[in-house]
């Protein structure tokens, strides 16, 4: 656990590292571009290196090796610098105020598409040939195939550009008042709507079909037979013999996605410019804001480490077969 | 070895615990269609040791499947009954009946049993499922799965705490083998139940059904392709070939003077390790291919004391001594004169 743990915290500060030392090798550094335009203004160049240095709270002249450790400096203290795109506004600030909305919805799509191809997934595993079998096979194989930003445009084509029943972008209707309201929270579900759709669709067609496959693959196991030469009820079989065997690999599958809902999906963020953490590493992206997406990097990676752990921690829980030498 | 229970050869007398009449199953797919097991006839006596011998592909998995109604699609039975007393012919009770019956008066252990538990669920909740199951007390039914994990010498308490991945392979054969008896049931059938063991292990299973029939009025059905297993053990010995019973009688007497040449190939295939050493040979050849219509005796191409007749004519099981019946022309000539 400790090794692990360890492994960890290096993978995080390699991605840290390699992060930092990409964006400012780049082309079109913005700081430098701004100094650069302050002096054609005609500043000197003393006045426009405080200028620049202040606003973005670096220093652009000193070595970047210096650069790098104070910035891991700041990290360590929480510290996630100043957003280049909003000058006074710290990165931190940035990924808070985005950060909810990815959640939400990210989430909510997650938990509708695992829940609806867990069920349905089911009952195909379980009837081959049946009527969800036969009708929703073929769907779901499609849809995973399809890329999200696919059905994100084509639903924002249909129902908010044609039918105009759903609102094009935003988190929430200009008029309404963020709190805990009934008109907040119902302009805040017609929002989500599109984007949660968008990526509930595409990720049940996943679902579904591991579901379906790991119910047919348990109930063609020894132990099936066993259970029901004991005389089980079907009921027992299902909920207590299949289905907890069955979930197994899908539960390490369900906390990885928790780990990479963090990064959001840029493009279905972009698509209805919903203001989560894709949208904000779009913007961050298209405008060299390199703090922020340094930031959003890193918050990406801790994510997607952490659940990582979480799945093999949660994976020894649930599977009395593997021990924890196993694994960690 | 002591046998407490009266035994009955004679297949006639009596109302039987198990009656199957003129079973036929097949395999049918699209293409091909198996007679796995054709026209068998079989009577199990109350308490009695059945033991039923053949190479492999002769149909037994599928016998004991039958009887548990539980044939594995695409297969199916097409002909006959299995009259199991008052319940009636247990191919055509409705499923839930039958699964009502199943672990409570009839119960299997697979062949290379390795893992018929949950490997997710304690061996203790899946005792408790049985009795569940069966509407009976989950509290009583951990009682008697402690006593009965106690005759297969075994420590119920660590078992039942077990994930049935911490228990070595002959102990999971010993606790299917307590699990199957939790209900007392009528019938057991066991499916080479030591074949996936090693030697100690198979010996202590083989102690084992010693004391159950001690203990316990059951009748066992005990399926094994080595013939040196059953003849010191069971009652009765059905030899199958080809999905057919082609000899069955007293162990003893079958091992003693063997009817059918297929009988008397599997005993001479015995390896005596002991004795001097006989002529010890595998028999030549392979079952037929059953998904082709057999014409004649099944046995013919292998039999090494085939006639013509044995070519165009399928031999029914007749009596040549009683309680002893074999399915061979030279048998039943022998016998008529
Ligand atoms: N699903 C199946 N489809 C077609 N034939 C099968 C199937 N399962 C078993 N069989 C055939 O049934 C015959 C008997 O099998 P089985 O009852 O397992 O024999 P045994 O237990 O004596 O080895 C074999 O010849 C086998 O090829
Ligand atoms: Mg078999």
């Amino acid at each position: 656990m400790v090794r692990r743990l360890g492994t960890a915290v290096l993978m995080i500060f390699l991605v840290v590292t390699f992060t930092f030392f990409l964006l400012r090798l780049m082309p079109g550094n913005p700081t430098l571009i701004e100094y650069h335009l302050l002096l054609k203004q005609g500043d000197s160049p003393q006045a426009a290196l405080q200028y620049v240095n202040a606003l973005y709270g670096v220093n652009i002249h000193s070595p970047l090796f210096l650069q790098y450790l104070s910035y891991l400096g700041d990290l360590a203290h929480g510290n996630l610098g100043t957003s280049v795109l909003y000058p006074n506004t710290t990165v931190l600030s940035l990924v808070a105020a985005a950060l909810p909305w990815t959640v939400f919805s990210v989430g909510l799509a997650l938990t509708v598409s695992a829940i609806f191809g867990i069920l349905m997934g089911t009952v195909a595993g379980f009837k081959r040939n049946g009527l969800v079998d036969t009708l929703l096979t073929p769907v779901a194989t499609v849809l995973s195939g399809i890329p999200n930003y696919l059905t994100g445009t084509v639903f924002l084509f249909v129902f908010a550009v044609v039918l105009a029943w759903l609102p094009q972008s935003g988190a929430y209707g200009v008029g309404v008042r963020p709190g805990f309201n009934v008109p907040f929270l119902g302009s805040v579900f017609v929002h989500a709507a599109l984007p949660v759709v968008s990526y509930a669709v595409t990720q049940f067609g996943g679902w579904y079909l591991l579901m379906k496959s790991s119910t047919a693959s348990t109930l063609g196991q020894e132990f099936i037979v066993g259970a029901r030469s004991r005389g089980l009820t079907s009921s027992q079989v299902i909920y207590r013999y299949v289905m907890p065997n069955s979930l197994l690999p899908l539960f390490t599958n369900f906390v990885l996605a928790i780990g990479f809902m963090f990064g959001g999906s840029v493009f279905v963020e972009s698509i209805f410019s919903y203001p989560g953490l894709g949208y904000l590493l779009n913007q961050a992206v298209s405008n060299r804001d390199y703090s922020t997406m340094e930031g959003l990097f890193l918050i990406i990676t801790v994510a997607v480490i952490v659940s990582n752990l979480a799945a093999d921690l949660a994976y020894i829980k649930l599977d009395p077969r593997i021990s924890g030498e196993d694994v960690l | 070895m002591a046998r407490q229970h009266p035994i009955t050869t004679e297949a006639s007398s009596g109302a039987g615990a198990l009656e199957i009449t003129g079973l036929s199953v097949e395999y049918v797919t699209k293409r091909s269609r198996t007679r796995v097991i054709d026209n068998l006839t079989l009577t199990l006596q109350p308490d009695e040791m059945l033991g039923v011998v053949g190479e492999s592909g002769c149909g037994k998995s599928t016998l004991a499947y039958s009887i548990m109604r539980m044939i594995p699609p695409p297969g199916r039975p097409v002909a006959g009954a299995i009259r199991f007393g008052r319940h009636g012919d247990l191919l055509s009770v409705p499923e839930l009946y039958m699964n009502r019956l199943r672990g409570d008066r009839i119960a299997m252990i697979f062949q290379g049993a390795q893992s018929v538990f949950n490997p997710v669920r304690r061996i203790g909740r899946q005792v408790e499922d049985v009795f569940q199951a069966h509407g009976k007390d989950r509290r009583k039914g951990l009682e008697r799965a402690r006593e009965l994990l106690k005759a297969t010498q075994l420590d119920p308490g660590r078992v039942l705490k077990s994930y049935p991945h911490e228990m070595s392979g002959g102990m999971r054969q010993r606790v299917a083998i307590a699990m199957a008896l939790l209900l007392d049931p009528e019938i057991l059938i066991l499916d080479e139940p030591t074949s996936a063991l090693d030697v100690v292990s198979q010996a202590a299973i083989l102690e084992l059904l010693v004391e159950i029939r001690q203990r316990f009025h059951v009748s066992l059905i005990f399926i094994t392709h080595d013939f040196a297993v059953v003849s010191s053990h069971a009652d009765r010995i059905a030899v199958m070939y080809a999905g057919h019973i082609v000899e069955i009688g007293r162990a003893d007497e079958i091992f003693r003077v063997p009817r059918h040449p297929y009988t008397k190939g599997l005993i001479q295939a015995i390896p005596n390790i002991r004795g001097p050493l006989r002529d010890i040979r595998a028999m030549d050849g392979e079952p037929p291919d059953l998904s082709k219509e057999i014409v004649g005796c099944p046995f013919a191409p292998r039999c090494p004391e085939v006639m013509d007749a044995c070519r165009s004519y399928k031999p029914e099981l007749l009596t040549i001594a009683p309680g002893h019946e074999a399915a061979c022309i030279r048998a039943a000539m022998a016998e008529a004169q």
